[in-house]
């Protein structure tokens, strides 16, 4: 795409029809929970969008979150957002290294000052002056400042960039913290997630795109269209929950009949993200859906939250013995379980208990 | 491997068809948006996949709904399957990318869906488009 071309302009060049736009539009609004009478602005204003530079810069990180975006099983409509953005600098995915790699970057910076995006994957080490972390001999501190001045926006995708995720955990050995620890003075997204669903980051560019404004966040900085409600809420198990009906082993009778995956470890009632919904593997399910429970992975400190394969309530009270009470009281009983499960994740949080073989087998 | 359908790993049924009760819901919330669209001609669409539904409760809207007369597939970022139901007004989309994997798929509760006609847009360059074919082919005849 030319960088004095619309979109609309260019997809036209490119020979994408109209209904191949809206139907990328459609398929949006729809991710980003946005009404369906909304498609047509969105159609007009990404039609009309220039591109904007975006500097992609990754810290402790594993690459995972790229991974997630660039093996994500829809190219075509992946592709027409790649289009739409200038993705200026990222060193795993750029041609360029070395030198002529900080160059562009560089460039992009002077060229865009004020205007250009921000993506940041990875958590920042403070520890011995951030030592622990360093591009082209600059620690990722320094790097992270310098080009945070000029963004209009920053857009921490990943739970390390988020939350500081796994380099974060305890006991942290490099002093890692996220984006939103150092920098103060922009709007920072959260697009959490380990690693985050592909299409929650680009619906997060979609948004930008056509409103120019960041989308409504949740308390933690996270879009509350994606992270609004918690897997437990839209979870296609969540009746057996109501009912009290629990796999009890990964390979009885219950796990087999697709019953609550609560009493194995379920973080689903703690955690707010897409995956029930969106799903992963472009629809085809998540990992509930697939006869594990949720981790929890799109949460601060998830990593210290205990044993996955605890249940959140841990042995002070009997799982049946709550569900029993959800089912007489419905979805207020099931609330109240959850800030009951809250109380005891964040103790959890506290006691950092140690993930051991016995955990694993589920005594 | 270019489907996860490819992957051999079979899904055990208990052969119960759970059902949450749902279906009700969503097929109420049809009713109400087909009266909307009598009394204003405003459209709206539900997000199937958005709704957290048991096999059985998809299987039973999809089975109250019915089958129409009017079956379309286009071809854009790979197929989209139109199906009119035997309620009029009310059709079901589903967007496919070119592997057959589902992107997104909705109820619309509207007189035709909207990515069936031409745009007016498109319209202002048709005649332009089919003017230039006939140049071409009038060309071709001559040079016989």
């Amino acid at each position: 795409m030319r960088k004095d071309e619309t979109l609309a302009e260019h997809l036209q060049r490119q020979g994408i029809s109209r209904r191949s736009f809206l139907k990328f539009c459609a398929t949006t609004a729809s991710l980003m929970a946005l009404p369906p009478t909304m498609v047509p602005t969105i159609a007009k204003a990404l039609g009309n969008v220039r591109r904007p530079s975006v500097i992609w810069l990754s810290f402790q990180e594993c690459t995972g979150c790229t991974e997630s975006l660039t093996r994500s099983h829809t190219p075509t409509i992946e592709s027409l957002i790649f289009n739409a953005i200038s993705l200026d600098y990222h060193h795993t995915l750029m041609a360029a290294s070395g030198t002529a790699a900080e160059h562009a970057r560089e460039t992009a910076m002077k060229e865009s000052y004020g205007k250009y995006l921000l993506i940041v994957d990875g958590s920042i080490p403070l520890k011995d002056n951030g030592l622990y972390s360093t591009i082209a001999g600059r620690t990722n501190l320094d790097m992270l400042q310098e080009v945070a001045k000029g963004a209009a926006a920053i857009v921490s995708v990943g739970t390390c960039a988020a939350f500081g995720g796994i380099p974060h955990a305890n006991p942290n050995p490099t002093g890692a913290v996220p984006v939103s620890e150092i920098i103060k003075d922009k709007p920072i997204i959260n697009v959490s997630g380990c690693p985050p669903i592909p299409v929650v980051i680009t619906g997060v560019l979609t948004h930008y795109l056509t409103f120019g404004t960041i989308p409504e966040l949740d308390s933690l900085g996270r879009p509350l269209a994606f992270f609004g409600d918690s897997i437990h809420d839209r979870c296609y198990r969540r009746p057996f929950y109501d009912q009290g009906k629990f796999a009890k082993t990964f390979d009885d009778e219950g796990a087999r009949s697709g019953w609550c995956l609560y009493e194995l470890g379920c973080k689903g009632p703690t955690t707010h993200n897409a995956c029930a919904t969106v799903k992963w593997n472009n629809g085809t399910s998540f990992p509930i859906e697939s006869g594990h429970p949720c981790l929890g992975c799109s949460e601060p400190d998830f990593w210290d939250a205990g044993s996955f394969y605890k249940p959140l309530s841990t042995s002070t009270a009997s799982v049946g013995q709550w569900a029993g009470a959800a089912v007489v009281a419905g979805a207020v009983a099931g609330a109240a379980y959850g800030l009951y499960n809250k109380k005891k994740q964040s103790d959890a949080v506290k006691s950092h208990e140690k993930l051991t073989v016995k955990d694993l087998e589920g005594s | 491997m270019n489907r996860l359908d490819d992957i051999a790993v079979t899904v055990e049924y208990d052969g119960k068809d759970h059902v949450s009760g749902q279906s009700l819901a969503v097929l109420s919330e049809i009713a109400n948006l087909l009266e909307n669209l009598a009394r204003t001609g405003e459209s709206s669409s539900i997000d199937v996949r958005s709704l957290p539904l048991f096999p059985g409760d998809y299987a039973a809207i999809r089975e109250t709904l019915g089958t129409g007369e009017v079956s379309a597939r286009i071809n854009a970022l790979g197929p989209t399957q139109i199906q009119e139901t035997a309620i009029p007004g009310v059709w079901w989309v589903t967007h496919f990318n070119d592997n057959e994997e589902t992107l997104a798929e909705f109820i619309e509760i509207t007189v035709v869906p909207e990515i069936i006609p031409a745009s007016m847009d498109d319209l202002a360059t048709a005649r332009e488009q089919l003017q230039s074919l006939i140049r071409e082919r009038q060309q071709s005849d001559h040079s016989l």
